[in-house]
């Protein structure tokens, strides 16, 4: 999950050199105005530790905040720039350094004693059932209530779920945040969990889906609302009325997994409203590449702006816990979206 | 400027708006003149602002002003650092003043059809803004991914439907200024006015160097409904200028009209996949409601087949629309170390513009000055008026590695090309501006009485010349 710096260097200094052409979509430069932010300056922080012509240094690693890993600016871009796989490798590259950020210094203390890199504590799991058809990987920033919720639709669908909680994490964010030592360890963990785990691999948090795909060998991985959409006519949901959607950048922009929410919400019979960036066109919560971690302030003027687009009367959803804590945060009224779907269940027609 | 000068300024708005660190500094030295790309590229050292600041308001810009214009410190105004003439660059010892935090669109009045922005708004970010809200602004320039529209204003940007919309100064409809030393000025949002001279046109084109543009309201337009475009091919430019100019006098107005030389449209379309034959192609847009388009692109194609022009029907009209932004993406293909035509390549382009008496020697001539010290030069014609129009040549040259004869002939092409667009009564720039890059040329332009007109007006509006010192020639730069 964390390229070697030589891997990305050459997009690096491609990128230093274009006119910062995909400004526009670049949530974090919008919502600061800090041109730190600028992919186009990303790039050449990582083009400058690439050549040897910058330090591998906290200095480096602190310039390197600005991104949210949302991708916009690659599907803006005409030769597919990664930013957020250039950010983890010079990042990893001052850790390695000696850079020693207090945000991920902080986060591997967490990881290490059982917490999310967040600090949450872990969520209890429902119960695992015998015989299951998927492994289920809860995300360290997903509620009770979240995992409940799944673990019921799950059930309604006729899918035998047996519950895998990472200890601490599944190594997603350390390697958002450089971390190789952490991310390594938490990819150990992860492989040994998913041993004897069935075929399929379900995430309930799409952040976490490289980690998995990384450990998880022949097996598939898919994220939960696929998994549910596959059986949507078996869920028995009703009486969802308008909602408006988020799509988290992760979901629909790097996986693609545009309609399974839609199947599911339209299942219920929600009449599902479009906001301004919405698909693979979405607009980024903040909640990516740990910059609520590396910088709150940052993460939380994101928020803000996608908070304005979404706010009106309806009720917002989304399928990403990491997006809906911040844009909750920043003061949208927002639900995830199977505890919504959970309390939609037609518990008379399942008689 | 000294630390304790610095520490000075950071009390005079909030702490986090000053900026000191190393790589920020960096960042807001260059814009992206070529000039300072390849200087960078060579390894050379950019002066260096003593501090960034980012305002957050129209407040905060007057706080900084004024404390600038009382300690006489140099102020380079900054929107997104893309410009293409050095104006934006830093100058040593001043304060680059970033207005990129100032984004916000303030206001749409569907009655009126206006927008009301700040200026650090990106171009494309306001025009998503206003299609949400089924609006167009109609400017459309290939920096429109990447520029403020405070940038556009201050260098009278010009975009692809020119041909409809007109020029983003001919948007404007009201506009809020700071002066040298905090004053505001607000010229009143009313469609047009006879209250004396359009005091707004001290400020569009003034590159900073006169006030900052803190607000604009500028005229909308519900987005279209229908958009045809089209390729004809004409044999060479001077009859697509003909066809250009037949085509105004119509009374009619394509969205988009792009004319391309023969190199242009080889290398260009060429390059982009679509082959074209041999000629010069024509694209021409038409959007609108639909029976509207439907009448003015077939009276066009009538009027071009004609003439003469043979009609390639719409894939290359769809395929310039396509990709109408891609040679701007395409530039670190070729400007990068080891880029496609190797290391040490210099690229530019020089927009004049002409009467259409004048516009083919022009053409013949700039292009012939350029070409002595390029490899490659090509022309597009794209901004069409019923009295002439502006030329976009695009001239490049492979430097094999060396830098400095790459360097050397990057400065006699200017020098060439712009003496010979002054010499055929051309304009020397069209719709980038001056910025550093245009100052050996601009007094020929304005002549003895308009240079003295504007260096009284920088005078009286900035009496220590703390705005943009450098920049369109008019203070020296303070070191």
């Amino acid at each position: 999950m964390i390229e070697p710096l030589d891997a990305v260097a050459d997009e690096a200094i491609h990128g230093s050199y274009c006119p910062k052409m995909c400004n526009f979509s670049c949530p974090v430069l919008t919502a600061t105005g800090d041109e730190r932010a600028a992919p186009w300056a990303l790039h050449t922080v990582v083009a400058g530790l690439a050549t040897g012509d910058r330090t591998a240094d906290a200095a480096a690693y602190n310039d390197l905040y600005g991104c949210t890993g949302c991708h916009a600016c690659r599907a803006a871009c005409l030769y597919d720039l990664d930013v957020p796989a250039e950010v983890r490798a010079a990042r990893a590259v001052a850790i390695a350094a000696g850079a020693d950020p207090p945000a991920v210094a902080a986060a591997a203390r967490h990881v290490r004693a059982g917490r999310s890199p967040y600090g949450d504590a872990p969520a209890a799991l429902p119960v695992s059932r015998a015989d299951a058809d998927v492994a289920v990987i809860a995300g360290c920033r997903d509620e009770p209530a979240t995992l409940q919720a799944i673990d019921q639709l799950l059930a309604a669908a006729g899918v035998a779920a047996s519950w895998v909680r990472p200890s601490g994490c599944c190594g997603a964010t350390p390697a958002d945040l450089g971390d190789a030592a952490t991310a390594g360890a938490c990819g150990e963990q992860l492989a040994a969990h998913l041993r004897d785990a069935p075929p399929t691999v379900v995430a309930t948090d799409p952040h976490c889906l490289p980690a998995l795909r990384a450990v998880a060998g022949e097996r598939t991985v898919r994220d939960v609302s696929s998994e549910l959409a596959d059986h949507a006519h078996r869920l028995r949901l009703r009486g969802l009325g308008a909602v408006t959607y988020h799509d988290p950048c992760v979901l629909a922009r790097d996986e693609g997994v545009i309609q399974a929410p839609r199947t599911l919400l339209a299942a219920a019979g929600a009449d599902v409203i479009e906001p301004p960036g919405a698909g693979r066109a979405t607009a980024c919560s903040g909640a990516g590449l740990a910059l609520e971690l590396v910088a709150p302030d940052a993460a939380g003027a994101v928020a803000r702006r996608r908070t304005a687009q979404l706010s009106d009367d309806r009720p917002v959803v989304t399928a990403c816990a990491r997006a809906r804590r911040l844009l909750a945060a920043a003061g949208l009224a927002v639900r995830d979206l199977f505890v919504v779907l959970a309390d939609h269940v037609d518990a008379e027609r399942g008689r | 400027m000294e630390a304790a000068l610095v520490d000075a300024l950071a009390a005079v708005l909030p702490a986090e708006r000053v900026s000191t660190d190393r790589h920020t500094l960096w960042l807001h030295a260059q814009d992206f003149w070529p000039r300072l790309v390849m200087a960078r590229r060579r390894g050379e050292d950019l002066p260096l602002p003593a501090a960034v600041v980012s305002p957050a308001s129209r407040d905060e810009v007057v706080a900084v002003l004024r404390w600038c214009h009382q300690q006489g410190v140099a102020v380079v105004p900054y929107g997104a650092g893309t410009g293409v003439c050095g104006g934006a660059a830093a100058v040593a010892g001043a304060i680059t003043l970033d207005l990129k935090r100032m984004n916000a669109v303030t206001d749409v009045d569907e009655v009126s059809g206006t927008v009301t922005v700040q200026p650090g708004i990106i171009g494309q970010a306001l025009e998503d803004h206003l299609a949400d809200r089924g609006w167009t602004l109609g400017h459309y320039p290939s920096s429109n991914h990447c520029s403020t529209i405070g940038g556009f204003l201050a260098v009278r940007s010009a975009g692809q439907a020119s041909s409809f919309y007109g020029k983003l100064e001919d948007m404007v409809v009201g506009l809020e200024v700071v002066l040298a030393d905090g004053t505001v000025v607000r010229s009143r949002p009313v469609p047009s006015s006879a209250a004396g001279p359009d005091l707004a046109r001290l400020f569009l084109g003034g590159e900073g160097t006169t006030g900052v543009i803190t607000e604009a309201t500028l005229r909308i337009w519900p987005r279209p409904a229908t958009a045809r475009y089209r390729g004809v091919l004409v044999n060479d430019v001077v009859a697509g200028l003909d066809a250009a100019r037949a085509l105004l006098r119509t009374g009619l107005r394509p969205t988009v009209f792009r004319l391309y030389d023969e190199t242009d449209t080889a290398m260009v379309f060429g390059a982009q996949g679509l082959e074209v034959p041999p000629g010069c192609l024509i694209v021409v847009g038409v959007e609108g409601d639909a029976d509207v388009v439907e009448f003015t692109s077939r009276h066009f194609l009538q009027l071009l087949t004609a003439r003469g022009a043979r009609d390639l029907g719409p894939d290359p009209g769809e395929h310039w629309r396509a990709h109408r932004y891609d040679i701007s993406y395409r530039f670190a293909e070729y400007m990068r170390p080891g880029g496609a035509f190797g290391d040490a390549v210099m690229l530019d382009t020089m927009e004049v513009a002409a009467l259409w008496s004048r516009l083919a020697e022009a053409y013949d001539q700039i292009r012939a000055a350029l070409s002595v010290h390029a490899d490659l030069v090509l022309a597009h014609v794209s901004h069409i008026y019923p009295e002439g129009a502006s030329i976009y040549f695009t001239f490049g040259a492979a430097g094999q590695g060396d830098e400095e004869a790459v360097a050397a002939r990057y400065d006699a092409a200017w020098d060439a090309g712009q003496t010979a667009a002054l010499r055929t009564g051309a304009t020397i720039t069209h719709h980038h501006g001056v910025g550093r890059l245009r100052v050996p040329w601009l007094a020929e332009e304005l002549g003895p009485g308009g240079l003295d007109v504007l260096q009284r007006v920088k005078r009286a509006l900035d009496p220590i010349g703390i705005l943009n010192p450098g920049t369109l020639g008019l203070t020296e730069e303070r070191r």
